[in-house]
């Protein structure tokens, strides 16, 4: 990867209803795509595109507007092929960088722009995830609403978010003299064939996934160095992750920091992936594991090791990122530091 | 790719498949219409496939949710937001009318099926994104489907489609590529099942090979599907 792009609001600042979501969708999509071109120095023209947009996959918020799908008609055009839309809840940003890597890793395409940009500050989706009691609400303490991975977590807080990252394969990157941020070693996929809202307590679906992961980098569990959890704060989602991670990594799971951004940040949904990504592949270009803001008391149903209070430093190269779609898609992505063998 | 089975079906058809299939039935009745139709053409021609827990699933979300329910909610949350009549109760069920992977997680469920899926969004040409995405798969089965409508703010008239595709499997049809040209269509229009329903209806009435024209509104700028025949 050659070029990033990152946008996020989150808590009270974005107005709900000016400027209207379509609007503020569309003017983050832009910010972090002309900022990822800018930095990869490549053009639209030479690029496949995979974007994921949560809200513009349906006609709901501001519906009266526009018509659904166009939000990704007007960023997409200028792009080469393939312009696909990703659509898979939570788990879209992770799947649609997993599907350009497996394109790349094939040879079908040689240098695409993955993103996503989810406007979730609205009440459209605040009323409609308090319903299924997934948010974070009525709480003492508002500083820290979502706690993931907490014995006193409630669910999430929503954020607007949006990122972009170049990808192509280095053989393309060397030939035009470009440095890379990081390199995807892997993905894996899988679906929990569950239920529609909750995944199964022991995570067998998340366990898949990670597998699957490590099969396609070709390393083994040992290797991985730290987890970007999904850790999105809910009860049975947090268990059943935290079980998903002691069962892959098994020998080593007490040593292998884990942390999840979404007590930072809220939980951006289709842009959630692609955020992460960036969280994990800084990681591994510093080795500094980010500490899950909101989370004081590990719950026993969630044991890991949790990086707590402050970042923590460590030798970190390798890093696994988890998202994991509500409906049961789950996906994982693997990413390394580049000549990691050197470093 | 072989074409094993396709499945069509219209709103005007959800009497009949409920009296037919009440068990597919009970898996989809909570659902919004484009997605139940979607996914009542998916099991139709899934009972054609060798492992169902195997098959390769790409669904492709509506566009317009077909949510009378989602749709009034969300207008009155979004422009009557001081309204004492905003205080709706919400149905639970009708916050999965807004989930973008429902249909999915829905076949992934009634299949027992963990292989991985794949979701695209409803926007014009994404029919043809999964039929390629379908067509790259060296093994097994894949079922595309996808069901959508016009309006937002009324069920129907809507539309479900689906295909069974295969590797190795005998079928009356191959697919063999899908190509475009790179003139730009300027108003596509976003339907994510009326391409795929038009491309089946050819499928089904037609043998031998030949270039089935995308129409521009559905297109994103690929234009012409390749269909192999084999002599029925």
């Amino acid at each position: 990867m050659s070029g990033l792009g990152i946008s996020v609001t989150t808590g009270g600042e974005s107005s709900f209803f000016a400027p209207s979501e379509r609007q503020r969708d569309e003017r983050m999509a832009s910010k972090v795509i002309e900022d990822a071109l800018l930095e990869a120095g490549l053009s639209r023209s030479k690029l496949g595109f995979y974007w994921t947009c949560g809200l513009d996959t349906f006609g709901s918020g501001a519906i009266e507007e526009r018509r659904a799908g166009s939000c990704f008609h007007e960023i997409a055009r200028p792009f080469h092929r393939p312009r696909r839309m990703i659509a898979m809840a939570c788990a879209s940003g992770s799947s649609a960088l997993g599907c350009a890597f497996e394109d790349i890793r094939s040879g079908r395409v040689h240098a695409c722009l993955v993103g996503g940009s989810s406007i979730m500050l609205s009440p459209f989706y605040l009323i409609g995830f308090a319903s299924l009691g997934a948010i974070a609400v009525d709480q003492e303490d508002n500083a820290r609403p979502c706690r993931p991975f907490d014995s006193s977590r409630r669910g999430f807080s929503l954020g607007d978010g949006a990122g972009a990252i170049v990808v192509e394969s280095l053989a393309h990157a060397e030939a035009r003299g470009a440095r890379p941020i990081a390199e995807i070693l892997g993905f894996g996929a899988s679906q929990d064939a569950f239920d529609l809202s909750r995944p199964p307590e022991r995570g067998e679906g998340a366990i898949l996934a990670m597998r699957r992961a490590l099969d396609s980098a070709q390393i083994s569990a040992d290797e991985v160095d730290a987890i970007n959890a999904h850790g999105t704060a809910t009860l049975v989602g947090d268990a059943a992750e935290a079980a998903a991670i002691r069962s892959v990594f098994e020998d080593s799971w007490q040593n292998l920091p884990v942390s999840s951004v979404k007590g930072a940040i809220g939980h951006t949904m289709a842009a959630a992936g692609i955020l992460e990504a960036i969280v994990a592949m800084e990681t591994c270009s510093t080795g500094l594991v980010p500490a899950t803001f909101g989370l004081q008391n590990s719950d026993l149903d969630c044991e890991l090791d949790h990086v707590i209070g402050e970042a923590r430093h460590s030798e970190a190269t390798i890093v696994l990122s988890n998202s994991f779609g509500m409906g049961g898609q789950n996906a994982s992505l693997i990413f390394a530091r580049m000549n990691r063998a050197s470093a | 790719m072989r074409v094993i089975a396709t499945a069509l079906l219209r709103d005007s058809d959800l009497d009949s498949l409920k009296a037919k299939r009440p068990d597919a039935w009970r898996t989809v009745r909570r659902f919004n219409l484009p997605v139940k139709l979607a996914v009542l053409a998916a099991l139709d021609v899934a009972d054609k496939a060798t492992d169902r827990s195997r098959v390769k699933l790409i669904s492709i979300t509506p566009c317009q949710n077909g949510s009378p329910a989602v749709y009034e909610w969300a207008r009155r949350v979004t422009y009557e937001p001081s309204d004492k009549n905003t205080r709706l109760r919400v149905n639970p069920a009708h916050t999965l009318h807004g989930v973008d992977n429902l249909g999915l997680s829905a076949m992934a469920i009634a299949l027992e099926n963990h292989h991985p899926g794949f979701g695209l969004g409803g926007a014009a040409g994404q029919a043809w994104e999964g039929l390629e995405l379908s067509l790259r798969e060296d093994e097994g089965e894949v079922l595309l489907f996808a069901g959508d409508q016009e309006s937002s703010r009324e069920e129907g008239p809507a539309l479900g489609v689906a295909l069974l595709l295969s590797n190795s499997a005998a079928g009356a049809s191959s697919i063999e590529s899908v190509r475009w040209d790179a003139a730009e269509v300027s108003s596509p229009s976003p339907h994510s099942a009326r391409g795929l329903a038009a491309l089946i209806d050819v499928l089904t009435g037609t043998s031998g090979s030949y270039s089935h024209r995308v129409a521009d509104r559905d297109g994103d700028g690929i234009n012409r599907i390749v269909v192999e025949g084999v002599a029925r």
